[in-house]
């Protein structure tokens, strides 16, 4: 494991955060507008929900990823996963995610590279 | 304890074992949820001896299907399916698995349902009609010639009447017959007086489908277990790196905890 190799999938990491939290963001949306007032479902609607199906396993698999090279806990592991079904979440969460990387980085430089 | 069964790999094993089962009943319940029926484009009509074969099943593709016989009715082997209404359709409970208890909009009242003698002699079971009243008045005897849809038997898989009423199968037709019966039954469009015609359950053929949607949910799950099997093996590959570690240090006698 060397420096770029985590610079990848810290990148994928933060790739896959936005991705996913973009996508709920503006499912979430029509969600409202289609259940809450009763506009009629848009096109790619059902097909969208599905993407979103498949974007947040690989959100995951990159979630996990990361956290096998920071050493979280199991719980805050699956709590970062889970940030990635609410709406907004998954934006905080990279955020303090940044920050834990770059106070890391700032005080034992590379000490987290195994 | 020793490092390679600890509590905690078996903690792993049990939170792998389940979540990757627990992922693969969920891709299972997808894949039944997408088994669906869709209704293909309106069928011709058709004669009665291509869509009803004597001693077979009926078809799936014969259900609801337009075509007409002539026989004989048999009177004395009335059946009357009490608390019925004329709408088939909304007898029919959407979710199968629960029983429904549903209020009907409309009169409700009787199913009359005659055996036909059929020229080669085999029974047919026809729904003439609907009738809050049925002993107020005298429905045609004789031959005639009707024009209708056949229908399933009532108990056929997958379909089920709300307020538990009885059902219209093969089984009772028979048991009012003389001769052999059909499968099934036929829903007459004549209108006699008297009655109000019955809008069958099944007005287009039964043809089964797949709803994409919940395929790909089902591939979603399926992708997720061999995640859940990846972060597994993962996890437990870490474990025994790190026991391996351990068991070197402790062999050059380091101290484990710096």
């Amino acid at each position: 494991m060397n420096r770029d190799e985590f610079a990848k999938q810290w990148m994928f990491y933060r790739i896959m955060a936005v991705v996913v939290g973009t996508v709920l963001l503006v499912l979430t949306g029509f969600l409202i507008s289609v259940r809450g007032l009763q506009n009629p479902e848009p096109a790619f609607y059902a097909a969208a929900w599905t993407a979103h199906g498949y974007l947040f396993p690989i959100y995951v698999v990159a979630t996990f990823m990361l956290s096998t090279k920071l050493k979280w806990s199991f719980g805050k592991t699956i709590l970062i996963m889970l940030a990635g079904t609410i709406p907004f979440m998954s934006f905080l969460t990279e955020r303090n995610v940044a920050k834990e990387v770059s106070r890391t980085n700032d005080t034992t430089t590379g000490s987290f590279l195994v | 304890m020793n490092r390679y069964f600890s509590r905690r790999l078996l903690t792993i094993h049990i939170l792998g074992t389940v979540s990757f089962l627990a992922c693969l009943a969920f891709a299972n319940w997808q894949w039944n949820r997408a088994q669906v029926y869709v209704p293909p484009a309106t069928a011709a009509v058709r004669t009665f001896e291509e869509l009803s074969p004597l001693r077979d099943y009926l078809p799936a593709s014969s259900v609801g299907v337009p075509t007409s016989v002539t026989g004989i009715w048999q009177p004395e082997q009335r059946i009357l399916m009490s608390e019925r209404i004329t709408d088939g359709k909304s007898m029919v409970n959407p979710n199968p698995e629960t029983e429904v208890i549903a209020e009907f909009v409309g009169p409700i009242g009787y199913w009359v349902v005659d055996i036909m003698e059929l020229t080669d002699e085999s029974s047919l079971g026809v729904v003439r009609g609907f009738t809050e009243t049925p002993d107020q008045f005298a429905l045609a005897t004789g031959q005639a010639t009707v024009a209708g849809a056949m229908q399933p038997s009532e108990d056929v898989p997958g379909l089920k009447l709300v307020n538990n009423i009885d059902l219209l199968t093969t089984n009772l037709i028979v048991n009012n017959s003389r001769t052999i019966a059909h499968d099934g039954y036929l829903v007459a469009t004549n209108l006699e007086a008297g009655l109000t015609l019955v809008k069958p359950i099944f007005t287009e053929p039964i043809a089964k489908g797949l709803n994409w949607r919940n395929v790909a949910y089902t591939f979603n799950w399926v992708f997720f277990a061999g995640i859940v099997a990846m972060m597994w093996v993962r996890v437990v590959r870490d474990e025994f790196e790190f026991a391996k570690i351990a068991k070197n240090n402790a062999e050059l006698g380091h101290d484990n905890e710096s």
